[in-house]
């Protein structure tokens, strides 16, 4: 009996780990350059050209206003189109990428915006171009604040996962629910809920490191 | 041709007036002082001549290339023969001391091994040497303001701009700064424009005064002629009394405009290089017998010359013989008044 639950338990959070790196790792790759095109093109000093930016925020603003379990029912069409099917742990993949884009877009674009505008005027006299601006201070000098954005990211996709769980997805959210809530086991319950406060935890702990590593 | 030339520049953004009309020309291994009070178009002028700004009307020429026609790809390489130090230094806490002054070489497109080199001699130039590996906040106001100059060096600029680049600096570390950049003038042949609005730091070391008021340039010479010019003008008077010698309020509250019986004639007398080193009051005590006290002034550096501004009181009302005498041996002869002598 024990053994099956520390199997159950095991396979749950190795599935819950595969869906918040695989979704925060997307939220990343293309919430920052989101991020990145709306400082850039709101500053009078690189592109100026808040015609494009802004319709991006009204978007990322509209996909935040939707409650993720709502989301992950509407997506279902888009989730079997990328994924094949809207079934299982790679499926929930989609969803949670997706609300966690504008989710980390907004967090970034927090941190890109407390640059000092000096340090950008510095490189521009320097005769650095837009795009080394970007390069040299905008993400250098915003990193600290960005890897933070992505510790919270990453935490509030391990809750988000939970919810994923609704539509079969896996993970420990999940197991909770079908094993601690609707056959009432209290032990599973309790363990999954113990595997989650270590799990966040450690995520935070990591964040936190790394946040120290590169602000030194 | 000189170095830079700027003629009839304009700055206007919407019906606010920056800058107008202003020309003038600065030549090879000059150090010019821009002062102005605030909001006289200070920033607007360095923001033009980095070509930050486009100006409306008007022509920069630096080394011929006129910088408000350059299409902005062309601008990107023409800012590389401006250096600018800022007043706040905006260093990049990301990268080391090093790296910092290394960042203008990597755009420049420097390959590595010969910015390692550069950087190493421009450590030593500011006297940095052992602080490369830093970051910017483990350093001191003035020595983050060495950083900001070895920065502003590194790609050997025509050029150098300094915003305010003491004002947020310690007298004593004013000094130091300063006394590097007159450093660099000289091993260098570097030309420097100093914009503040400390007069005393223009005072000591520029060779040549500009100054904006209200968008115009109202002054453009050396200290001499400033002081000269500022007679009667409250604009340069204003800018001129933190540095120059003042009346004490006591004496300045018994100030009369008519000469009083047995009262003291003051007047304030500005004298050029060759005389701060001539007995001047003897002289005058003697030829035309009068008791002379010093109330306030001394010979000070102004530039890379010196100027003597003092405020004297003469025992009797001034005569014809030493007000020619005085005309024709100073930069400036002003009496300011008389007051009643002490019983």
């Amino acid at each position: 009996m024990y053994r099956l639950i520390t199997r159950l338990i095991a396979e749950s959070t190795l599935q819950t780990i595969e869906m918040v790196a695989a979704s925060s790792f997307v939220a990343v790759l293309f919430g920052l350059p989101l991020a990145v095109l709306m400082i850039a093109t709101r500053r009078t000093d690189l592109y100026d050209m808040p015609w494009l930016g802004r319709p991006i925020g009204w978007v990322i603003d509209a996909i935040r206003a939707i409650p993720f379990i709502i989301l992950l029912v509407l997506l279902i069409p888009v989730t079997r189109f990328i994924a094949g099917t809207s079934l299982g742990t790679f499926a929930a993949i989609v969803p949670l990428s997706i609300a966690a884009i504008p989710y980390y877009a907004r967090i970034a674009e927090i941190s890109l915006q407390e640059i000092e505008p000096g340090l950008i005027e510095a490189v521009r006299v320097m005769g650095g171009t837009r795009w080394m601006v970007i390069r040299y201070v905008l993400i250098p000098e915003a990193l600290p604040g960005l890897l933070s954005g992505l510790t919270v990211t990453a935490i509030t996709l391990v809750g988000a996962s939970a919810m994923a769980g609704a539509i079969g997805a896996g993970g420990l959210g999940d197991l909770a629910i079908r094993y601690g809530y609707q056959r009432f086991n209290v032990t599973i319950m309790f363990a999954v809920v113990a595997v989650l406060i270590l799990l966040v935890g450690a995520i935070q702990g990591a964040g936190a490191v790394a946040v120290r590593a590169v602000r030194r | 041709m000189s170095l830079l030339d700027v003629s009839g520049l304009s700055c206007r953004f919407g019906s606010q007036t920056a800058l107008s009309d202003i020309s003038f020309q600065v030549d090879k291994g000059e150090i010019i002082g821009v002062i102005g009070s605030s909001g006289a178009g200070k920033s607007t002028l360095l923001r033009c001549l980095c070509a930050l700004e486009r100006p409306t009307e008007g022509q920069i020429l630096l080394e011929g290339a006129d910088l408000t026609q350059l299409t902005e790809r062309e601008l990107v390489a023409a800012r590389r023969k401006v250096g600018l130090v800022f007043q706040h230094f905006n260093l990049l806490n990301s990268r080391s001391v090093a790296a910092n002054i290394a960042l203008p070489l990597e755009i420049a497109g420097w390959a590595g091994g010969r910015i390692t080199e550069r950087v190493e001699e421009l450590l030593t130039l500011v006297g940095l040497e052992s602080h490369g590996y830093k970051r910017p906040s483990q350093l001191s106001g003035g020595q983050k303001q060495r950083v900001g100059i070895a920065r502003a060096i590194a790609n050997s600029p025509s050029l150098l701009l300094c915003d305010e680049a003491t004002s947020a600096l310690d007298p004593h570390t004013t000094t130091s700064i300063l006394d590097l950049l007159v450093d660099i003038n000289r091993s260098l042949g570097l030309t420097i424009i100093l914009i503040t609005h400390e007069m005393e730091v223009v005072r000591r070391f520029a060779h040549r005064v500009l100054v904006l008021d209200h968008g115009a340039l109202i002054e453009n010479g050396s200290m001499a002629t400033l002081m000269r010019d500022s007679r009667g003008d409250p604009r340069l008077e204003r800018l001129l009394a933190d540095t120059r010698p003042s009346l004490p309020d006591t004496l300045r509250s018994q100030l009369s405009t008519v000469p009083l019986p047995d009262g003291l004639t003051l007047v304030r007398v500005v004298l050029g290089p060759q005389a701060a080193k001539t007995p001047f009051l003897s002289v005058l005590t003697r030829r035309f017998d009068q008791a002379i006290t010093l109330i306030q002034g001394g010979t000070l550096a102004c530039g890379s010359e010196l100027l003597t501004d003092m405020i004297l009181g003469f025992s009797e009302p001034l005569s014809e013989p030493l007000i020619s005498f005085l005309e024709q041996e100073t930069h400036v002869t002003e009496v300011l008044g008389y007051v009643p002598a002490d019983h």
